[in-house]
Formats: structure tokens, C-alpha cells, sequence
């Protein structure tokens, strides 16, 4: 398989896998790019492996993760129109009621969002969350747990002091 | 909220996900971009090692040439000489980069044999795969990265001497790794460096040349940026890596021809070549001063630029040294590149 062939095929579902991660289209388009960059130079690695898909959703997580260290994330910026592609989770932007899930996965640490989107929208079982995140299945279920706790604290009036909104 | 909601509103956003076709065209352009970037990066360590090799002569020349070396030129017989084995290692490191990050893109193997009647440069191409002690199979240019991780650039000098021992069985008596900024110095410094080209060279895609600009066939000096963007130059040429390595061979040639040229009583050039910024030299296993006067009468036709091969021999993971270089390596092993390179004259760089 090609890289031309994979991302004919896998694009728009890593696209939507990039959503899921990042919560807003600028920093999805972003996460992309620079994933797809990256398997397209290393694409022997990547069409060698036993899931290249699987592959590289992994390398997508990781550099989702690593986000916030800096390491590609300032060498985007300083491409990009700075600021486009920068979350502001607190941005109140008047969303409507049903979105207040959508809202409250922005609160969250990057490896517990990672690992809600690969159970609840990648139906993917532990073992596999645990390996895409590079961790136990212990800790891979902790996120999840973790998660959904802070997200029902967080939907539950009242349970957060002056809440977010 | 159950389990439902949060799997209704990951449905729900799927809608967000960017326009495919614009992203599809925005990664290939970003990869070309950073692809061009790279080659550009790797490519520099080949003027690296073209320094190397101009450096090492007139480091041989060049410090110790007071006293203790008029006393040895006197006695050349004294002492049993033997087979020389020195490495040359152009590296790709940049000043903006940092320290650990750099391959070896130019590797050049120093022979002069104990008649020191000539000195033969074997060129070996980044790309080759061989075993790299401590790493497994990997492309040479890794071992002077690995290497370097441990013990900067003598560290990475060493572990590409290793991998080269073991793959040859020639043991190396000392070395040196060039940075580009030390090619381009040292170019000047010698007043440029002549090159003969078989044919013009257009610089396309050339990481320091201006566009559109080529190298005229025919006999030149080079000043420092033009012999790093004559090292540099890979793309266009009809067997890539193997071509480039024998433009460095010619400046090689014409560094060795320069160097012979030195006024040995200029101390302030000797100092200032030998002290170049980004030039690195271990000479630990040998007597230089010594090795230096039994060279000094030999000129650049004296000099013999064979490589591994001519053309590509890939197996999928990098270059693989074809039979009739296996056997350059042996005759190495057993001095006997006289004959070798006389049966073998396709093996040498056509002047």
C-alpha cells in the first residue's frame, strides 16, 4: 500500500479521529497535518507495521498528547497565523445545552480524553486503549474511570463551586 | 450523563472534521517542504568530509614541523614504516543545531601504504548498510550519530572506525570529522581548491547555491561556498550518492594538491587550518610529524580515489557493498591496493 492509497482511504476517518481528540477543527486540521507529515517521510515504518492504521492513530495520540510539552506544537505555531490553531478551552461560545459533554471534555488531562475517544467512539477494548496510550490496562482503565467521574462532576449543577458557565 | 450521551456526542461532532481535500494537498506540501529540507541537511555532511581529507594532510604537515621532524626526515629507514589507515568523516552538523545532532554523510577511508609511494582514498557511501557494533544493521551515517550520542564527535569518529573494522579488518591509526563551516574555511584559507568537472553540474535543488547557477565543466577553482555546493550536490546526478561522493573525491584531489603547496614557514595559515572551528582531528595512533615528511613528496597524481561502487545496490533498507568492492576491502586488508586498483581502473575516479 501506498501513502497516496492510505490517505485516499483513511484521511477523512483520521480526520474525525482528530476532532474527537482535540475538541475544535483548527487544532484537529493541525493534528492531522503534522501526523500525516510525519507517517508520509516515514512511510516505510509506518505500511511495514501489522496495522498501519492502528500506527498511526497511535502516532496521533502521542503528538496529542505532547501537545502542551511544546515539542511540535511551537514549531506549528510559529508557522501558522498564530493563534488559529490554539484551543481556548474556556471559551464561552454560546453553546447550546446538548453540548455541555461536548464542552466538559475540554476540562480534561489529554490521556483521559484520549482514552474516553478510543473506548466511546473507537469502541476499542482495553487492551488496545492501553496500547495505544503506551500504558498499562490498569491505568488505561483509570483514565477512563477518572474521566467519566469528572465529567458527571462537572454536568452536575451545583457540584462545582460557580461553575464554568 | 450515561456511556450513550458521550458516545451521541462524539456522533454528533463528527461533522467538524476538516475538508479532507485541502488537508490531502496542505500534508503533501508540508512533507515535500520538510523532505527538500532534509536532503539538504544530510548533504552537508558530504563538504564536511571533503575538509576532512584536505585537513588531514596539512595537519601532517602543518604543527610540529620544527626540530624533532628535520631529525626524523634524516633517518627515514630507521624504522620499519607501516601501513597508515586514517578515516575522513564529513559531518552534517549546522551551528543552529543541536550539539548531538549529526550523521556522517561523507566517509572517506586514508590508506598510504608502508611504501608510501600513495595514498588511496576509498569512499564509502552513506547509504551502505553494515553492522554497527552495540546497534545492529543500520546505514553507516547512523554510527557517527550514535557515536556522537556517547562521546561527541570523536565518540562518533570512533564507532564508525568500529563498524568499518569490523566489516574490513583494517584498523584505523587515527581520524578527522569536518563540519561544513570547516570545509568552507578551510577552502579559503588554502585560497580555493581546483576541481576538474567531466561535465557541468547544475546545482538544482542545492541547499547554498543560488538558484539556476551550475558548475562550468572544465578545470576551477572552487572558494569555500561553491566546494560545499559541489559536495552537496546529489539530485540530477544519474547515480546520486556514488556521484557525489566522486565530485569529493576531486576535491579531495585538489585539497591534497593545495596542501602540498603550503609554505610550511607560515605558521599563522597552518595554526588557523589546523584550528578550524568545526574540524575535529584524533591522530592518537600515529606519529605524524614523521608520516608527514615520508608523504610530503607525493602530489596529487600520486593520490588514488577508488569507491564500494559506482552505482546503487539497494536492498530495500540502503546500499549493499556489491562483490567487486568486497574485494576492494580485501585487497585493502592485505595491502595490496597496488595491483587492485591496476586491475580495477573503473573502480577509480575517472579524471
Amino acid at each position: 500500500m501506498t501513502y497516496e492509497e492510505f490517505a485516499r482511504a483513511r484521511l477523512p476517518a483520521l480526520a474525525r479521529y482528530a476532532v474527537m481528540l482535540t475538541g475544535d477543527q483548527h487544532s484537529a486540521e493541525d493534528l492531522v497535518q503534522e501526523t500525516m507529515v510525519r507517517a508520509q517521510l516515514n512511510w516505510r515504518k509506518v505500511s511495514q507495521a501489522e496495522a498501519p492504521e492502528r500506527y498511526v492513530k497511535r502516532m496521533m495520540v502521542n503528538l496529542y498528547i505532547d501537545w502542551q510539552r511544546g515539542s511540535w506544537w511551537r514549531r506549528v505555531l510559529i508557522r501558522a497565523d498564530a493563534g488559529a490553531g490554539v484551543r481556548v478551552p474556556d471559551a464561552a461560545e454560546g453553546t447550546a445545552d446538548r453540548d455541555v459533554i461536548w464542552q466538559a471534555l475540554n476540562h480534561l488531562p489529554r490521556q483521559q480524553r484520549a482514552a474516553l475517544v478510543l473506548r466511546y467512539y473507537e469502541d476499542l477494548p482495553d487492551a488496545e486503549i492501553a496500547e495505544v496510550l503506551g500504558c498499562t490496562v490498569g491505568t488505561a482503565r483509570g483514565y477512563v474511570s477518572k474521566a467519566l467521574t469528572a465529567l458527571r462532576a462537572r454536568l452536575t449543577p451545583g457540584l462545582i463551586a460557580g461553575g464554568s458557565r | 450523563m450515561n456511556e450513550d450521551d458521550l458516545r451521541a456526542a462524539f456522533a454528533r461532532h463528527e461533522a467538524e472534521a476538516p475538508d479532507v481535500e485541502e488537508l490531502h494537498t496542505t500534508i503533501n506540501k508540508e512533507a515535500a517542504r520538510r523532505r527538500r529540507r532534509r536532503s539538504a541537511v544530510l548533504s552537508t555532511g558530504v563538504a564536511a568530509g571533503v575538509a576532512l581529507a584536505v585537513s588531514l594532510p596539512i595537519y601532517l604537515t602543518g604543527p610540529a614541523t620544527p626540530a624533532g621532524v628535520t631529525a626524523a626526515a634524516s633517518s627515514p629507514a630507521s624504522r620499519p614504516a607501516k601501513d597508515v589507515n586514517l578515516l575522513l568523516l564529513g559531518s552534517d552538523h549546522r551551528g543552529s543545531w543541536a550539539e548531538g545532532n549529526a550523521r556522517a554523510d561523507t566517509i572517506v577511508m586514508v590508506h598510504i601504504p608502508a611504501d608510501r609511494k600513495k595514498i588511496y582514498l576509498i569512499s564509502v557511501m552513506r547509504d551502505t548498510v553494515l553492522a554497527i557494533p552495540g546497534h545492529g544493521e543500520e546505514k553507516i551515517n547512523a554510527a557517527f550519530y550514535y557515536g556522537l550520542q556517547k562521546g561527541g564527535a570523536k565518540g562518533g569518529l570512533e564507532l564508525v572506525e568500529e563498524a568499518l573494522t569490523q566489516l574490513s579488518g583494517v584498523k584505523f591509526d587515527g581520524g578527522a570529522v569536518v563540519e561544513y563551516a570547516a570545509l568552507r574555511s578551510i577552502t579559503d584559507t588554502l585560497g580555493g581548491v581546483p576541481v576538474c568537472l567531466p561535465q557541468a553540474l547544475p546545482l538544482e535543488r542545492n541547499p547554498i547555491a543560488k538558484p539556476g547557477r551550475e558548475l562550468k565543466a572544465g578545470c576551477q577553482t572552487l572558494n569555500g561556498t561553491d566546494a560545499q555546493a559541489l559536495i552537496q550536490q546529489r539530485y540530477g546526478l544519474p547515480n546520486g550518492g556514488y556521484d557525489r561522493d566522486r565530485n569529493t573525491q576531486r576535491y579531495l584531489l585538489g585539497v591534497a594538491q593545495k596542501a602540498a603547496q603550503l609554505d610550511l614557514g607560515d605558521a599563522a595559515t597552518i595554526l588557523r587550518l589546523v584550528r578550524t572551528p568545526g574540524l575535529t582531528i584524533d591522530l592518537a595512533g600515529i606519529t605524524a610529524p614523521e608520516l608527514a615528511l615520508q608523504v610530503r613528496n607525493l602530489d596529487a597524481d600520486d593520490v588514488v580515489a577508488l569507491s564500494l561502487s559506482n552505482t546503487f545496490h539497494g536492498d530495500g533498507r540502503g546500499e549493499t557493498i556489491p562483490a567487486p568492492g568486497r574485494a576492494l576491502l580485501k585487497a585493502l586488508k592485505e595491502g595490496d591496493l597496488a595491483k587492485f586498483a591496476g586491475d580495477h581502473p573503473e573502480m577509480a575516479l575517472q579524471h
